[in-house]
């Protein structure tokens, strides 16, 4: 399916679509901050990690969602963000 | 629960109604009481008063003046005594009142009754139009309804049970005549025909019936 | 001590009132005592599907205004007689009733049932506050859709705000065959969105049209909806039962028909 899907590209299935399009929009309900926020928020953070280290920047992920710290404290909002790092690149990179 | 005391006001004094059924001693209770909450709003002024419900003593009567005076703010200046005419008066229009709510007057409402809304008519009424389901229909005379009735509709709503409905294509969800109440069937039957009916109460039942000659003479209004 | 459990969505249209008519339904076969109350005022429904609109004399908004008693306004089913129905008016809208009032309502039937079931109004308005102000758990209804889920999770955001613990997923009218074609989302993939705890999944059952046109509940019945919403009841119980393979309720009719298909 994977396959398939990735020889397709753009002809995803809709339920992948609605997923994906549900995800985005529910994080943006949750963080209270608008989806244009988010995006300047993620494209500074590529910026930032970039310099260091060589990122997926179409696998990057991040969101805000409601976590909790420990059984006394209740829920906090956290960011979470999940930002893959390309293959062959393992070493940090020089700075320049 | 019924209120053993009612005060009821009028330009000059007020009257306080009693209860004929309570014993004197909850009475004296009772009014003590009712003053004492109504004391704000009845305010310091001088009134004359006079009683009605019940026939009191001439002791009892002072008594009562001594403990609305006790309880609120009020100065009672003087008792009236019961007057003849006024309550003849009263009773005529009561009266009145009676013979508009058992049908001989009527009004007229043109449109359709959706769900939600409701028509409270102080006389007999005719509907022009149709009740629809959730739609409410509440009148002290009869109703009648020259369109479907599939709501619900309370004749007689001041208690008088000669009260009727007709309607045109009579499907009602509920009909009440005075206290009785009828549900419609909960299977609803499959070949149903539009046919004029009238509802009625006899027996302690509603009856709902095709509008013929027999059931027209029975109607008394 | 009875339990008060608010069925909520959000969204409109999901299911909220047939969830709510089947598992009070389900819940009175198991033997409990449960009364079914109609929160959408000026909007009522759960009467007709529960086909008891013919008899309503009182309803919600009069006992809360002590124009009646509870018990007078409270409607036996006709088939269960532990179930009840407290209708909601049709004649007023949802500012006549408070939190408070809801909250008392709720604490007062505790004593006297095992489960009272509230069906919530769509949306987070007045309505809502007061279907959640008693509530001790509570059941979000979604379907499959981007539009429905969404919602479910706003509204699970507010229940948790309000200190609602107790919260589960219920997916209505999921097609087992459109999930396969990769057409709509699996339950999985709406549990993994709103990461709450799963309750039961209903198929989408043209069964349901026909029980809610007749006025009954079609829980229990042999359908896949009927199995479905039993299951719900018992794991309301906190019984554990295993999900339905929504496959198998297919006919074999249509399990013939959908080899040739391939």
């Amino acid at each position: 399916m994977s396959f398939l899907s990735n020889f397709f590209k753009g002809s995803e299935n809709s339920s992948d679509i609605a997923k994906n399009r549900l995800k985005v929009a529910i994080t943006s309900d949750r963080a209270v901050c608008s989806p244009e926020l988010m995006e300047q928020m993620k494209n500074d953070i590529i910026e930032v990690i970039s310099k260091y280290l060589d990122i997926d920047t179409e696998g990057l992920d991040i969101k805000v969602t409601k976590t909790e710290l420990d059984e006394t404290s209740g829920t906090v909002n956290a960011l979470l963000a999940n930002i893959p790092i390309k293959e062959g690149s393992r070493n940090f990179r020089r700075r320049q | 629960m019924k209120e053993t005391v009612v005060i009821k006001g009028t330009k000059s004094g007020i009257i306080l109604v009693l209860s004929k059924d309570a014993d004197y001693e909850t009475l004296k209770k009772d009014v003590a009481e009712k003053f004492k909450k109504s004391s704000d709003f009845l305010g310091e002024a001088q009134k004359a008063i006079r009683f009605q419900g019940r026939p009191l003593t001439d002791d009892q009567k002072l008594e009562l003046v001594s403990v609305i005076q006790d309880n609120c703010r009020l100065s009672i200046v003087c008792i009236m005594e019961e007057d003849e005419k006024l309550e003849r008066a009263f009773q005529d229009s009561i009266a009145r009142s009676k013979s508009i709510a058992n049908g001989s007057s009527g009004q007229f409402f043109k449109g359709n009754l959706r769900s939600g809304q409701v028509l409270d008519a102080e006389t007999s009424i005719i509907i022009i139009g149709d009740v629809k389901a959730g739609a409410k229909v509440i009148s002290k005379g009869n109703v009648i309804i020259l369109g479907s009735l599939k709501g619900n509709v309370y004749a007689g709503a001041d208690g008088n049970r000669n009260a009727f409905v007709v309607a045109l294509d009579m499907d009602p969800m509920q009909i009440r005549i005075a206290d009785t109440i009828a549900r419609s069937p909960d299977k609803p039957k499959r070949n149903r025909t539009k046919e004029t009916k009238v509802a009625f109460f006899e027996d302690g039942n509603i009856y709902i019936e095709p509008l013929d000659r027999d059931v027209i003479s029975d109607i008394r209004l | 001590m009875g339990e008060v459990i608010v069925v909520t969505s959000g969204k409109g249209g999901v299911g909220k009132t047939t969830t709510t008519a089947n598992v009070g339904t389900g819940l009175a076969m198991l033997g409990k005592k449960v009364v079914l109350i109609d929160t959408d005022i000026g909007l009522r429904n759960l009467d007709v599907v529960m086909g008891l609109e013919n008899r309503i004399v009182y309803n919600l908004v009069d006992v809360v205004e002590n124009n009646c008693r509870i018990k007078q306004a409270l409607i036996k089913d006709k088939r269960y007689p532990n179930l009840y129905l407290l209708p909601s008016a049709q004649t007023k809208d949802k500012t006549a009733v408070s939190p408070e009032q809801m909250k008392k309502l709720a604490d007062e039937l505790k004593g006297e049932f095992d489960y009272i079931l509230m069906d919530c109004p769509a949306g987070i308005e007045q309505g809502f506050k007061n279907a959640i102000a008693g509530a001790d758990r509570a059941l979000v209804v979604t379907t499959p859709e981007v539009s429905a889920v969404r919602d479910a999770d706003r509204i699970i955001g507010l229940l948790e705000a309000n200190e609602i613990r107790q919260t589960h997923l219920v997916v209505n009218r999921l097609r087992t065959d459109m999930v396969k074609e990769g057409n709509m989302m699996s339950s999985d993939d709406v549990v993994e969105i709103l990461a709450i705890d799963l309750i039961g999944v209903v198929p989408d059952d043209e069964q349901i049209v026909i029980s809610t046109n007749n006025g009954e509940p079609l829980v229990g019945s042999d359908c896949g909806a009927g199995r479905a919403y039993m299951n719900i009841c018992h794991r309301v119980l906190g019984e554990d039962v295993p999900y339905l393979d929504l496959e198998e309720t297919k006919g074999f009719f249509k399990k013939f028909a959908a080899m040739f298909k391939k």
